[in-house]
Formats: C-alpha cells, structure tokens, sequence
C-alpha cells in the first residue's frame, strides 16, 4: 500500500502571503490543525498548524534548545500570552509556518508514512518528487480509512 | 606527572623533542581550527605519541592524572542530579523577587549567584542553568539581554577562579600540586573577590544604572511563584546534603590525605544511591533494579565523556612532551629571560596564561605548562618555593579566559545560547570591551600577586 491511497486529495491549502488571522480562522472552519502552505505553481513551501502558533506565543527561554523545562512558577500569564497572540495575528503565515517539515511520495509506502506520523506528527504532505508540487495530505484518519478498507477486501476474499 | 620516564625509542631514529613537539603543535593547532573534535584530537595525538615511541603505553597510562579524571567525573555527576531539582530557577526566582524585580539591582544579583554556583559547580554547567532563566526574565522585564549575559560570562569565571573545583585550570593545578581546596580559597579568592566587586560597579556604571522597566513588567515578576521552579524538593535536599559533605571532604578530607578525586567519586555514588531511594505517600522504597538500572544509565549520561577524554589526551601527550626533555630546556629559557626573579618569572606566567588563554583553550595550555613550571623548582629552592608561581599561573589562566568569547567553554557556551535566542554575541562586539575589562582584572590580580605571593 503507498501513500497514494492512502492520501487526502482535497486539501484546504494557504498561501504564504496571507495573515496568521486569516488563515486561523480557515482552520476553525474546517475544523482543522493544519493546512499546507503552497505557492502560486502549487510548490508546497511549509506547514502551518495550531501548535506553531502556540509554539510562537512561549518565551524564547523555553522553545530554544536545552531551554526551561518548565514554566508553572509563572503565574497570571494569560493577559500576557493573549496580547503576544493579538501581535502574531497580523503576520504573514510564512513567518511562523514550519519550513523545515517531513514530506513524503505518492510512491512512498504507508508504513513509512505511519512510521514518521508516530515519529513527528500528522499530518505529512505528500509532494510530487521531481517538482516538489503538493498531492495531498497522509493523516492518521486517512491511514486508519485506507487499512479499514483493506479489512474488508481481505474480509471479502475469505483471508481474514 | 611521571616521577621516572623510561628512555624514549622513537621510530626512524627521531629526535624525541622533534616528534613530541610536532605532535604537541598539531594538536594545538587542530584544537585552535576546531575542524575535528578537541577529545578526538586529543586522543589521536596521545595515541601519536606511543606509536611513534616518544612514550611507553605504561608510561602513557601513569601520566593520566586520575584524581582529575576522578574529580571531573565525580562533579559532573553531582550535579547532572542537582540540576533536576530546579534549584537554579528557584534561586534565580528568589533573587528576582528580594530586588523587587529591579533591573539593576537583578543584574547584580545574578552575577552573583553564577560567580557563587560556579565557584562550587563547573562553570559551563551553571551558566547552561542560568542562562535561560536570565532570559526568560529579562524578556519579562523588557530588558536587553545583552548586559546579563556578558556580565555572567565574567562572574563565571571569576567565581570559577576562587576555588579548586571552580575551573578546570584549578583543577589541573590543585591535582598536580597538591594544594587544598581552602589553599586555593585563602590565595585566589581574595583577588577573585575583589575582582568581582569592581565588576558589579562597572558593570552597574555601565548599563546597570539606565536600566528602566515599568511597574506593570516588574509586578508580573514579583507573582512568579518560585516555589514552583522546584521540581524535586527530595531530591534537592539530598543533592544539597551530598554537595555539603563533598565541599566539607574537600576542605577536612585534605590534611588525612584524602584526595578531591576520591572525595568526588565517593560523593556521587552516595548522591547516586540516594537518588534510587524514593518517598511517596508517606513509604521509603528503593527503586526496582530494572528502574535503577535505567536512572544509573541517564547518570552517567550526564558526564560529558568528550572532556574526560580530551583530559586522557592530553595528560598523556604532555607526559610525552615532558619526557622528551624539551619543557625543561624552555624553563631554562624563560629563567634567563627572568634572571631567575621569582617575582619576575611570576608575573611572566601570570601575562603569558592571560594572553594563552584568551584565545585558546587554557585546559591544553595549563597543562602544557604545568611540567615546565615543575622544571624550575631547583632555581627557587624547591617545590615550595614555586607556590607564588602556581598562584600566577592560576590567576592567568581563569581570568584571561574572559578576554575572547572563545577564551573559556563558559564563553562559548553562553554565546550558543544567546544565538538560540536569536540574541548573538559576535566574537568582536564581545571582544571590543571583553578584552580591555579583562587586562583591568589581570592588572588587579598583578598587583595582588605582587604584594601578597612575591
């Protein structure tokens, strides 16, 4: 089984140009926590999701490498953290989205696309190998999806 | 190091002073490019030396200083379990809270307590603590780092220079020469101590004084709740505990003959067995064997075996060096040069680490140089009358580490930190007044060495 059948192929997708706003609220739309950013010939060119912009939002001192390893001694943070997000909202995506994420192929195969989504996180886009272009989306639901279908065709040819 | 040398072979008939100086210098100048790891280098250069016959492996192996191997090894894990307790944060939380979130007065306290953490703990492990929760308060305060982190680089090091545990040329010299942990408190840290207080001025004359934040940023600080920042009490307390009984080892310990290096080793098994015992809901048990055996491994994780092993290296190519002959002929050199005036040659050793160390790693150098130093025993009527001169050596080399931010590891350290912030400290904006305020501190300990050791 490769990627290619187990990918979303409908994917809600950002440009980097648009405000941190903007494409928050696409996010609460969709009911998403992630949306791929890509540019005007569809080259995927980061991921923007929740846990970034919760990630932008802590103090230096505990996101840098070896930093705090905790930080429940502040207390009454929340006025604080509130105007740090009311500055990210006018950003560009491409300021906070994350460039540095795990892709995978329509050709590559699923356990390897589990493997990573365990690993980092779900989900992983999928990019066209030679243009970089983006496919679709692998998601924890859309592996559980595709191995349910696989259930029932073995269930279908008497092997289960 | 070695007290009788076997009579060097080297192969194709070699001059031994050629062959172990070609190494010394490769190894110098690999450390100096930093394009190969300095323990690797070291390692490669220890093992240069016995394949090309300037040292026996037996010889190599008694040149290896075990009580500072024992010592580094001992501290580096007594504190690889303190720092769990989150002592450091609570401390630095504490000190914040009784300056009323001042930011002048934070700039001082801090510097204090890195100059007192690193006198009892190794420099690069307390500024690798207080960094980052210096900068978690001085974003609080909306204070530019900047002015903390260059004044914790300097009280690093001059709180690691008060005493024999605070810095690893200390060590060195301490191990080698025998000298107490109270002879290196009663010697360099009054010069040490009078260094830090003309720091806290300068450094409050300089950027302390302008320092201003709102009353809204200071009241935020003053609701930490410091408490909190303590992860483990137990574990703190019997952190503390252990720490307390080595400090006392090495002050009580030395006079029974009782060396650092066993006092530290003993001290961190103990802290270790300790950590295996837990108390939970009002129940004393020790951990399971599997659990101790996991705890036991994530101990000794925290030693950092590239030094251990750069330290291996090194004792063994500068027991090579010594046994060629060559630091004696260059103590011969320098004595000429001085006349044989111990307060000459003193002050000569004192500026020669200061400048040595301000650009390269003063761990190789110190012990390039202890050996040498060693050589001029009979122009000053014995071992003690070198004791002067260890004193100068010690003061050079801790304090001329501030003078580049590559001078010491602290520097580096906070530097690497401080770019992770996406705050870096550039080896010039660091060096423009790094170096000049630490030709103030050396000319200090000059005149303290003069009046007080010669």
């Amino acid at each position: 089984m490769s990627c290619e059948s187990a990918m979303i192929t409908e994917v809600i997708t950002a440009k980097p140009d648009e405000t941190v706003e903007t494409v928050l609220a696409r996010l609460s739309k969709h009911s998403l926590r992630c949306v791929p950013v890509i540019d005007d010939e569809g080259v995927l060119v980061g991921l923007f999701c929740l846990n970034k912009v919760l990630e932008n939002l802590l103090p230096v001192a505990v996101t840098m490498p070896d930093g705090l390893q905790r930080l429940n001694f502040v207390v009454g943070a929340a006025p604080g953290i509130a105007k740090r997000l009311n500055k990210l909202i006018s950003k560009n995506i491409s300021e906070v989205m994350d460039e540095d994420m795990y892709v995978v192929h329509p050709t590559t195969q699923s356990w390897e696309a589990i493997r990573l989504m365990v690993r980092y996180g779900s989900p992983i886009p999928v990019v066209e190998k030679d243009t970089g272009k983006l496919c679709g989306l692998i998601s924890e639901q859309s592996s559980i999806l595709e191995l349910d279908q696989v259930i029932r065709q073995l269930e279908k040819d008497g092997e289960i | 190091m070695i007290t009788e040398h076997t009579i060097p072979q080297v192969i194709f008939g070699m001059d031994p002073v050629v062959a172990s100086c070609g190494v010394l210098l490769a190894v110098y100048a690999l450390i100096i490019s930093e394009k190969i790891n300095q323990a690797v280098t070291a390692l490669l250069g220890a093992s240069a030396m016995i394949f090309l016959g300037v040292i026996s492996q037996h010889d190599a192996i008694a040149g290896i200083d075990f009580n500072t191997i024992f010592l580094l090894i001992g501290m580096m894990i007594i504190v690889g379990i303190m720092k769990n307790s989150g002592v450091f944060q609570f401390v630095a939380i504490i000190a914040a809270k009784s300056v009323k979130a001042n930011p002048r007065a934070l700039l001082a306290v801090l510097s204090i307590i890195t100059a007192v953490f690193s006198a009892m703990l190794d420099n690069v492990t307390t500024v690798m603590l207080i960094v980052p929760i210096t900068l978690l308060l001085t974003e609080q305060l909306k204070q530019n780092p900047y002015p903390f982190l260059f004044a914790q680089i300097f009280a690093s090091n001059v709180g690691g220079t008060a005493t024999l545990i605070g810095d690893p040329p200390n060590i060195l010299i301490g191990s080698h020469v025998g000298f107490s942990f109270m002879d290196f408190v009663v010697n360099v840290g009054p010069p040490a101590f009078i260094i830090m207080i003309f720091l806290l001025i300068f450094f409050d004359v300089l950027w302390g004084r302008k320092m201003k934040t709102s009353l809204r940023a200071r009241s935020h600080l003053l609701r930490y709740d410091a408490a909190k920042a303590l992860v483990d009490k137990q574990l703190l307390y019997k952190s503390l505990f252990v720490l307390g009984l080595v400090l006392f080892g090495f002050i009580a310990g030395h006079s029974h003959g009782y060396e650092p290096g066993s006092i530290a080793l003993g001290g961190a098994s103990l802290l270790m067995l300790l950590d295996m015992v837990k108390h939970k809901r009002k129940k004393i048990f020790l951990l399971s064997s599997q659990k101790q055996a996991h705890a036991v491994e994530k101990t000794f994780k925290e030693v950092e075996w590239d030094t251990i092993f750069f330290f291996i290296g090194l004792f063994i190519i500068v027991a090579g060096v010594e046994n060629s002959g060559i630091l004696g002929v260059m103590a011969g050199y320098m004595l000429e040069a001085t006349e044989g005036n111990l307060a000459a040659t003193g002050m000569a050793i004192l500026w020669i680490s200061t400048v040595a160390s301000a650009f390269i790693n003063n761990i190789p150098f110190v012990a390039t140089i202890i050996p040498m130093i060693d050589a001029m025993a009979p122009t000053f009527g014995g071992k003690e009358g070198l004791e002067p001169i260890w004193w100068s050596l010690s003061l050079g080399a801790c304090l001329g580490g501030n003078g580049s931010i590559v001078g010491a590891s602290a520097n580096v350290m906070v530097a690497s930190f401080a770019a992770r912030a996406g705050q870096p400290i550039s080896f010039m904006k660091f060096m423009v007044m790094a170096f000049p305020l630490m030709i103030v501190t050396v000319m200090i300990s000059s005149v303290y060495a003069y009046f007080v050791f010669f």
